[in-house]
């Protein structure tokens, strides 16, 4: 369930030149800005659909969403986090850690400590099985994928000591592409978008992304819609 | 034998005594961690849910505060 499509065509890379051939932008960093507009607001919402609760996974304009890394001029349209599936795992995890005292004495299997220890260890239990939460919740609350006017930025966390922000200039995407695979991946329709760019910048992928096909649509609409801007 | 034995079970209680403690010592420098991590993810990304998992992590702090007091107290 691969798909590729080459923006080559419509991102050029490099410089930014006007129609009768005179450059007007040198400098590879500065980013394009595309002017936002309530259409651009309605085409996204039509590639993506609406978002229903902050929580959701995929968010468009978001009101209340800012990082530490906007620009000025920057505008969010989309805020992508992995899809909610993936937090089934921990989920269920964290209800059988829960669990796992109350059925050690339903099956009356005793600690060998005496009480104050075993109390003491339940406590610790507990506690632990809150961080255990607490972390897995952090994990996927704050791996978020971000589209705005100018760029793409993926900020992976794959545990608390492991942090990983990388971005993408709107106009350095060359080509992009998609990644189903599994059978939940399929039945829930979640994947990795990959996005390849001009030069030595590594691919950014972005992983258990919910309807990646349409992150892939929603990029290109973007990529059409910086093309004149370059021509 | 027997004064043996409960010497023995004394010496394991106290060994696992130690061992609750320095196990719940580490485990408030890990919340404290906990804590860190998430004023930092929450000055660089700003959404609705930063301050409830604020107040989780601090919460849990406390409540690895209170542990390793529990453990000095009552063992």
């Amino acid at each position: 369930m691969t798909r590729s499509t080459d923006l080559d065509g419509i991102a050029p890379d490099d410089l930014s030149v006007r129609s009768d051939n005179e450059i007007i932008d040198q400098n590879p960093i500065a980013p394009p800005t595309i002017p936002h507009t309530e259409l651009q607001d309605d085409t996204f919402r039509k590639i993506l659909g609406h978002t229903l609760h902050p929580l959701s996974s995929t968010i468009i304009d978001p009101d209340f969403f800012d990082f530490s890394e906007r620009e000025d001029n920057e505008k969010i349209y989309v805020v992508l986090r992995p899809h909610w599936f993936t937090n089934v795992s921990w989920i269920l995890i964290a209800i059988l850690m829960i669990l796992a005292p109350m059925i050690l004495g339903i099956l009356k299997i005793n600690s060998p400590l005496p009480a104050k220890f075993t109390f003491i260890l339940v406590l610790f239990w507990y506690l632990a099985t809150f961080a255990f939460t607490l972390e897995k919740f952090i994990s996927w609350y704050f791996d978020i994928f971000m589209v705005t006017n100018t760029r793409v930025i993926d900020i992976d966390i794959h545990n608390l000591l492991d942090r990983k922000f990388s971005e993408a200039q709107i106009n350095r995407i060359q080509n992009t592409s998609y990644h189903v695979s599994g059978v939940f991946h399929t039945i829930f329709n979640y994947g990795s978008v990959i996005i390849e760019t001009a030069g030595e910048n590594p691919d950014i992928v972005f992983e258990n992304i919910a309807s990646p096909g349409k992150i892939i649509k929603l990029l290109q609409n973007l990529c059409e819609k910086n093309a004149p801007t370059n021509k | 034998m027997l004064p043996q034995i409960n010497n023995l079970t004394g010496a394991v209680f106290v060994f696992i005594k130690v061992f609750i403690f320095v196990g719940a010592v580490i485990y408030l420098i890990f919340a404290s961690i906990i804590v860190k991590q998430a004023k930092t993810f929450s000055k660089n990304i700003r959404d609705k849910f930063n301050s409830l998992i604020i107040t989780a992590a601090y919460a849990h702090l406390i409540a690895a505060a209170v542990l390793v007091f529990l453990v000095l107290i009552i063992l």
